[in-house]
């Protein structure tokens, strides 16, 4: 089976018959012919499932629903009004703080193979006519390229968003996974963007994925090519002497890669819904912290400990690149105003502010 | 096979000691089922960070109040939440301060100090409580910017 770098394994693949002809699901039969198939009815999902979920299982369906939604955020915090095109579901890298696997139910990796279709579709109808900007980014549901080496969707997407500029296309990842990027002409449109820790979070709670020099080296040659990238540093993890490592990192990002084009930068630190609090705890010692029950009832750390990390990371972020557009994900209007020095009085403000400064290229 | 045979054994042993501990704190300080739980809960956490917790650790508790589940579940939160205690510790104190058993005002905060302001809630709301409760609140001037001062953090951090 195809497995370059640090690609996900198909061993089987569970083809919804109502997508079997698409373009899509015809390539990735055609890249994993030795992978068993089997085709089965739209009702039958369930089923299907029921026998045969497994991490090394693809399932190619349809999509229900709209594929294009807001990002689920937080309520009572600043969100920045990101929009996700939704491809597919899930993740087998399983960093052991991801919530993916206590929010889906299945293991297998999906994939909405009829995506491009809809693309066609809905987005010309609800946003491309629509002159205002948007961010949209695929990589919240599952890993943007995960699987990208058998479906090559990037090429499908960069070629089809670089028409429209008001739209910025967000490609998120852990994955080394970037051959068709590479044989793809970049737009200025399209983001490359890795989620990027200290090397200790890296490989105490990351090990599936790629260390942070394999992720780096990935990101250098994504700029040679000539898209611009990003990086977000979620969750941050504040164990004791995390500074250090944390001051690493951005060193290394910015030795790596040139700091003009690094577009953006994500600060947020670690976070967990009440629910999940008796189970979340013992998954890594890292994790064994004092927690405060903020005001969108997900755990965080105490304000003061938040903001002291965001500090520090913007400091250090600034002194490599003073103009670096930083941004937190998920975070209190308090906090912003003590680490920015100022906060937005609404998620279209703060979705505004962000619009401004990213769309360069218009 | 073996490995994880004994890997087990040792897994439940932690369970059963665990639950062993449990039982025995909650007689001996008289916990009722919500403190119980809550120290089960603190207990479970702490041995995640220190896996060789013992009973010994409770010997350091001492106390000479009547209310002695209490003390000791305040106890146990300053050891699991030690930041967060020490803030809190110091908030209700400055609340105490300020309040003082005054019928004009309470202040209002959240104790997960995720605001950095407080609000002042006026009990009556007729304006001669109202000048009662400024005037209140002019003689705790110092304590107010304390509570301020606690609330937006430490400025060099």
């Amino acid at each position: 089976m195809i497995n370059p770098n640090n690609c996900t394994p198909i061993h089987k693949i569970l083809i919804n018959e109502k997508v079997k002809n698409t373009t899509l699901s015809t390539r990735i039969l055609q890249k994993l012919p030795k992978a068993e198939t089997i085709l089965f009815k739209d009702e039958d999902l369930k089923e299907v499932l029921k026998h045969h979920d497994a991490p090394t299982t693809l399932l190619l369906t349809t999509l229900k629903g709209h594929p294009i939604i807001m990002c689920p955020g937080t309520t009572k915090y600043h969100c920045c009004n990101y929009r996700i095109l939704n491809i597919g579901h899930n993740c087998t890298f399983n960093c052991t703080y991801c919530i993916l696997q206590d929010y889906l139910k299945t293991k297998s990796l999906s994939l909405f193979t009829d995506i491009p279709e809809y693309m066609q579709k809905n987005i010309i109808d609800k946003y491309i006519d629509d002159k205002s900007l948007y961010r949209i980014g695929t990589g919240e549901f599952t890993d943007s390229l995960i699987i990208d080496n058998i479906s090559e969707l990037s090429a499908d997407l960069v070629n089809f968003f670089r028409d429209y500029p008001n739209i910025l296309l967000e490609l998120k990842t852990k994955s080394l996974n970037i051959e068709t990027l590479l044989k793809t002409k970049p737009a200025n449109n399209i983001i490359v963007a890795w989620s990027v820790n200290s090397s200790r979070v890296t490989a105490e709670t990351e090990s599936a994925s790629s260390t942070l020099e394999e992720r780096l080296a990935a990101a250098k040659q994504i700029v040679e090519h000539g898209y611009d990238v990003a990086f977000h540093f979620d969750p941050m993890i504040l164990y004791e002497n995390y500074w250090e490592d944390y001051q690493l990192t951005i060193k290394k990002i910015y030795q790596s890669i040139p700091k003009e084009k690094v577009r953006w930068i994500s600060l947020g630190t670690l976070r967990f819904t009440k629910g999940l609090k008796p189970t979340f705890l013992k998954k890594s010692p890292l994790f064994i912290d004092e927690f405060i029950l903020s005001d969108d009832q997900k755990f965080r750390y105490i304000r003061f400990r938040r903001e002291k990390a965001y500090k520090e990371m913007l400091n250090e972020i600034r002194k490599h690149h003073p103009e670096q557009f930083v941004y937190l994900c998920m975070e209190s209007s308090v906090v912003w105003k003590n680490v920015f020095g100022f906060n937005f009085k609404d998620n279209e403000e703060f979705e505004n502010w962000f619009n401004e400064k990213v769309f360069t290229h218009l | 096979m073996k490995k994880r045979y004994v890997f087990l054994t040792k897994g439940l042993g932690l369970v059963y000691n665990l639950v062993l501990m449990i039982e025995s704190i909650a007689t001996k300080y008289r916990l009722n089922h919500n403190q119980k739980k809550e120290a089960e809960e603190m207990i479970a956490e702490l041995m995640l960070k220190d896996s060789s917790l013992l009973l010994n650790f409770f010997e350091s508790f001492e106390s000479d109040t009547n209310q002695i589940s209490d003390a000791f579940i305040t106890w146990l939160r300053e050891r699991r939440y030690p930041l967060y205690s020490a803030y809190h510790k110091k908030l209700s104190l400055l609340l105490a301060n300020i309040h003082n058993h005054n019928p004009y005002f309470r202040i209002v905060y959240n104790d997960n100090f995720e605001s950095d302001e407080y609000e002042i809630a006026y009990i009556n709301p007729s304006t001669s409580s109202k000048e009662l409760a400024e005037l209140k609140l002019t003689e705790k001037k110092e304590y107010l910017q304390e509570l301020a001062t606690l609330i937006k953090g430490n400025p060099n951090d």
